[in-house]
């Protein structure tokens, strides 16, 4: 009887980190799959720092044709002689920066 | 005659280039990130043909961001798989950052990174100083004017459409579009007091084939947006 205990007990010392490892993998998931990203308390994913709607960032620079056609277009002209005397490559960094802006103010401010 | 090779000084003919190495264009690393965020916009909102369309452009700058520079007696000469091949003269050329940088061209050139910045440096330096040949300076003033013909074209048009009260329909707007950016890049490349050629073309097709190439990049990617 003392022989089979301790053979019990050498089983579950050797198994147990195993399942100690998959009940936190799956507490893990679960935490994953609740809407405020944590089990309230120590884990989950930091807090985003602001209020950015990242559906919206990523499609507001599909949002204007023509404004994109614009940015194409200077785009590849600052590909046909690409350098910054080419004034297409300075039109494009102002498409650059003011979508960047844009979509910013308009997707985490306003 | 000695001549640089590869980086090292070593007998030649006239014909093959005294030096040859590969570059990048730094500054189309902007447009390139440009287009990959719209790729990511794209994949975002599982648009498939945004996906194939974007990816397919940031591929062509991606292509276009290399060249191949060969510096022969009294002319160099960039090498570029989509926008073809320009010949330039030494005293088109600037070095920037210390010959890290090799600005040629002006307006119509464009800052290139060679890999081997040292030979090239040396080489041109070299080159530069047995053959300088008269230049006329290009003016910086009309190419302005193609540049913008596409977005003041379509402005004037749609501000006229607006006022009398007539609905564009999309598809003859994206045409639109694409005719014009076509016609815009077509004149401004052939206009250029450059020589280039694309393949064995000559300049006129080439011009054609470079605005072809852009009127149908616009063309594919408003009709994507707008619809």
């Amino acid at each position: 009887m003392r022989e089979e205990a301790k053979g019990l007990s050498k089983l579950v010392e050797k198994t147990l980190p195993e399942y100690n490892h998959e009940i936190l993998r799956s507490s893990a998931v679960v935490r994953d799959m609740l809407p405020d990203g944590g089990g309230g308390g120590g884990g989950g994913p930091p807090p985003q720092p602001s209020g950015c709607n990242w559906a919206c960032l990523m499609s507001c620079v599909l949002q204007s044709p023509d404004t994109l056609a614009n940015c194409i277009y200077a785009a590849y002209v600052c590909g046909i002689a690409p350098g910054p005397e080419n004034p297409a490559c300075w039109a494009l960094v102002v498409c650059v920066i003011a979508y960047g802006i844009l979509c910013v103010l308009i997707c985490c401010y306003w | 005659m000695l001549l640089l090779v590869g980086g090292s000084l070593e007998e030649g003919d006239k014909e093959s280039p005294r030096f040859k190495t590969i570059g990048v264009y730094p500054i189309l690393l902007l447009p390139l990130l440009f287009f990959f965020t719209l790729f990511a916009a794209s994949v975002y909102i599982r648009h498939g043909i945004g996906v194939l369309v974007f990816g397919l452009f940031a591929l062509t700058l991606s292509l276009g961001s290399i060249a191949r520079i060969e510096v022969f007696n009294d002319t160099f000469v960039i090498k570029r798989i989509l926008f073809g091949t320009s010949y330039w003269s030494f005293n088109e050329v600037k070095f920037k950052a210390d010959g890290r940088v090799l600005a040629y061209g002006g307006m119509y050139g464009g800052w290139i990174a060679p890999f081997k910045w040292k030979e090239c440096f040396e080489a041109i330096k070299i080159f530069k100083s047995e053959a300088m040949l008269p230049h006329k300076t290009p003016s910086r003033a009309i190419p302005y004017i193609y540049l913008l013909l596409p977005s003041v074209t379509l402005w004037l048009i749609g501000s006229l459409a607006r006022y009398s009260g007539l609905v564009i329909p999309t598809l003859s707007w994206t045409f639109l579009w694409g005719a014009i950016t076509a016609l815009s890049i077509t004149t401004y490349t052939y206009k250029a007091p450059i020589k280039f050629k694309v393949a064995n073309m000559g300049k006129g097709l080439s011009s054609v084939l470079v605005g072809a190439i852009g009127g149908l990049i616009v063309f594919a990617l408003v009709l994507l947006v707008s619809h």
